[in-house]
């Protein structure tokens, strides 16, 4: 009887995987910038959404990097969001 | 009892589910919290208990109406269809049972939970009249008007679920029917004009009696509200007499008659196109991806979002040539932009959680597995096929808001709220488009059917961040300035947090668990917290009967 072949991640794909998550954690910190963040913010969210996806099924070994990056690029992406409201905010009243 | 065997069994069932005293005292517990957190003004003197006594009832009262009215859709719409999917309801008529056992058994073992949940959000709903704004009549009213209501709701739909057999369209069209009965005399009567004709036709839809439940309207209307209390409750009787009548006529799959062949025939041929079509199509797609193709096979899915938005146009215009006052306020201009992303929101909940639903029910899920294909590749087609569905119409949707601003801040008072709401609005569209895709995938492989999917979507994405909104909006605008700015913000914010941590949840349950829960097996790491409760439960038993644990038997470890 044969063994069951273990489910391996190719070693080009694992590289690739491992790429994405740590682009994500630096994007992510690179979120926090005011306003300009909000770039960084969506290419943290895409890097993760890349790695998870190419991962599924199998081990991410920088899975840390990007679960953390993602949800620093997720505050960014708030707190750019809020900076921006508050500019528009003061653009309005300024103009009464 | 003993000539309702089935709900004997039912209620005996309940009875030994740990999940019927959970949710009822859970429920209580977060209404409370809530009751407590609505007044707490009051217990300051910032506002008159009068007056938050009075918003509390309407509010909790509102929004038990509201459930209560929608139970049927969710709760009841899919039992019988779902015994006749499965093929158990032939099995039942093998046995000495009627159609009256198995309607009113679903009946009961379907509406006893929200039955339960009702009666305990009662005596909080009554707290008000202790503070004056309330009268004891307006508490027993709205007590009556929720039990009919629900009654009346759980009785549709097992009307519409006796002669259906896919659980969405008997969600759907226990909606419409619900919906008809509700909306319909309301705009008779707005079209119409108060006549004869239009107030007797109010007395069948339960929004009336709800609206009578108010001190001032039952003073102008009692016996309105008692022949509405009447007459919904006879409609939910007739609703119950035919679901026994089309119970025991409509389980049996009969071949189609040439008619009705050639109608398959032509709806096969119009959602998924012509043979060549379809062989091209096979070709092109199933080499880029198998799952895309089988997810964008379905043409109509489509043409739906272009029909619905002709029709809400019409609509809106309709409404702008008979109220243009009324219709182009900010608040108007607001409904219209919220309904839209609230219907394109529901529908792509419905199309996440059935997608896998489906294919996990039909046995596909468990084929394409044991293909070459990766987890990924399956994610991946997923993904892309809902991004070609609904990219064009979110697209479509912001334009209209940005029209809709341009529109408001055009007709109406110049205010910095209108367009911070519209922005807010659009990046929370964004948001939850994402969010309910991944939960939507998720809930789809995980949960026991596409309409539970469904809900625990919507309760997830939609109904969670609302409750707390309620709950820390509610303390910003008792201790802020009045303007409405910092509540948008807070809108906002927890949606959007909401969103991020399902997104992440999810994506990461989807990308480590897809094989476990598509086979329904569990995880090792579940499995040991199963035991371990198991452990603790067995050992909470002994002690309470007053044995030694460790001189037991280990009966509770085997398999049943």
């Amino acid at each position: 009887m044969e063994a069951i072949p273990k489910r391996i991640m190719p070693p080009e794909t694992r590289i690739a995987v491992i790429e994405d998550s740590l682009r994500c954690y630096v994007y992510s910190w690179l979120s926090l910038v005011p306003i300009l963040g909000s770039v960084f913010a969506v290419l943290a969210l895409r890097r993760y959404s890349m790695a998870s996806m190419r991962s599924a099924g199998y081990w991410n070994p920088a899975v840390p990097y990007a679960r953390a990056g993602s949800f620093i690029g997720g505050i960014g992406g708030l707190l750019s969001a809020f900076e921006f409201g508050g500019l528009m905010l003061l653009l309005w009243t300024s103009q009464g | 009892m003993d000539s309702l065997p089935i709900v004997t069994r039912e209620l005996r069932l309940a009875s030994r589910r740990a999940r019927t005293y959970w949710l009822r005292g859970g429920l209580t517990l977060v209404v409370s919290v809530y009751v407590l957190g609505l007044l707490s003004p009051s217990f300051r003197g910032v506002i008159s208990p009068a007056v938050t006594g009075r918003a509390l009832f309407q509010f909790i009262g509102g929004a038990a109406f509201f459930l209560c009215l929608m139970s049927g859709a969710f709760v009841t719409a899919d039992a019988l269809s779902e015994e006749k999917r499965e093929g158990t309801m032939g099995l039942l008529f093998l046995t000495v049972l009627r159609g009256y056992d198995v309607v009113f058994s679903k009946l009961v073992a379907k509406t006893l939970n929200p039955f339960y949940a009702l009666i305990a959000v009662l005596p909080l709903v009554s707290l008000p009249i202790l503070f004056g704004g309330v009268t004891p009549g307006e508490f027993v009213r709205l007590s009556f008007v929720l039990m009919n209501t629900l009654f009346f709701s759980a009785a549709v739909g097992l009307g519409i679920s006796s002669i259906s057999t896919q659980g969405r369209r008997a969600c759907l069209g226990t909606l419409t029917m619900l919906g008809a009965v509700s909306g319909l005399p309301w705009l008779f009567d707005f079209l119409a004009g108060s006549s004869a004709g239009s107030r007797a036709l109010m007395a069948f839809s339960p929004v009336h009696a709800w609206y009578l439940i108010d001190e001032k309207h039952y003073q102008a209307g009692a016996a309105g509200f008692f022949s509405c209390l009447g007459t919904t409750h006879l409609l939910a009787w007739a609703a119950l007499a035919a679901a026994c009548f089309a119970t025991p006529r409509t389980w049996k799959d009969f071949a189609p008659n040439p008619n009705q062949a050639l109608w398959q025939h032509r709806w096969r041929r119009w959602t998924l196109g012509a043979e060549a079509h379809q062989r091209a199509m096979r070709l092109r797609w199933l080499n880029i991806n198998p799952v895309l193709w089988l997810a964008r096979r379905e043409r109509h899915r489509r043409a739906f979002f272009w029909g619905f938005l002709a029709l809400y146009f019409m609509l809106w215009l309709l409404c702008y040539c008979f109220l243009p006052k009324a219709w182009a306020t900010s608040e108007g201009i607001l409904v219209t932009g919220t309904l839209l992303h609230l219907v394109l929101k529901l529908w792509l909940a419905m199309e996440a959680s059935r997608r896998l639903a489906t294919e996990k029910r039909d046995g596909v899920l468990e084929l394409l597995l044991v293909t070459p294909l990766e987890v990924s590749d399956i994610l991946k087609g997923l993904v892309i096929g809902m991004k070609r569905q609904f990219l064009l119409p979110f697209i479509v949707v912001a334009g209209i808001d940005v029209l809709l601003l341009l529109f408001g801040l055009s007709h109406s008072a110049k205010s910095a709220a209108l367009p911070l709401f519209f922005l807010a609005g659009m990046g929370l569209f964004a948001a939850d488009a994402f969010s309910l895709t991944w939960v939507g995938l998720w809930e789809g492989l995980s949960a026991r059917g596409g309409s539970q999917a469904f809900l625990r979507t919507i309760l997830q994405v939609l109904v969670l961040p609302s409750l707390l909104f309620v709950g820390i909006g509610g303390v910003i605008s008792v201790s802020g300035s009045g303007s409405l700015e910092p509540l948008i913000a807070c809108w906002f914010a927890v949606g959007y947090l909401t969103d991020l941590v399902l997104c992440l949840v999810t994506t990461a349950r989807l990308t480590e668990r897809f094989r476990s829960a598509a086979t329904g097996v569990s995880e090792p790491r579940q499995e040991r917290f199963r035991l371990q409760w198991r452990f603790w439960q067995w050992f909470r038993i002994k002690q309470q009967a007053g044995l030694d644990p460790l001189a037991a038997d280990f009966s509770l470890f085997s398999d049943p």
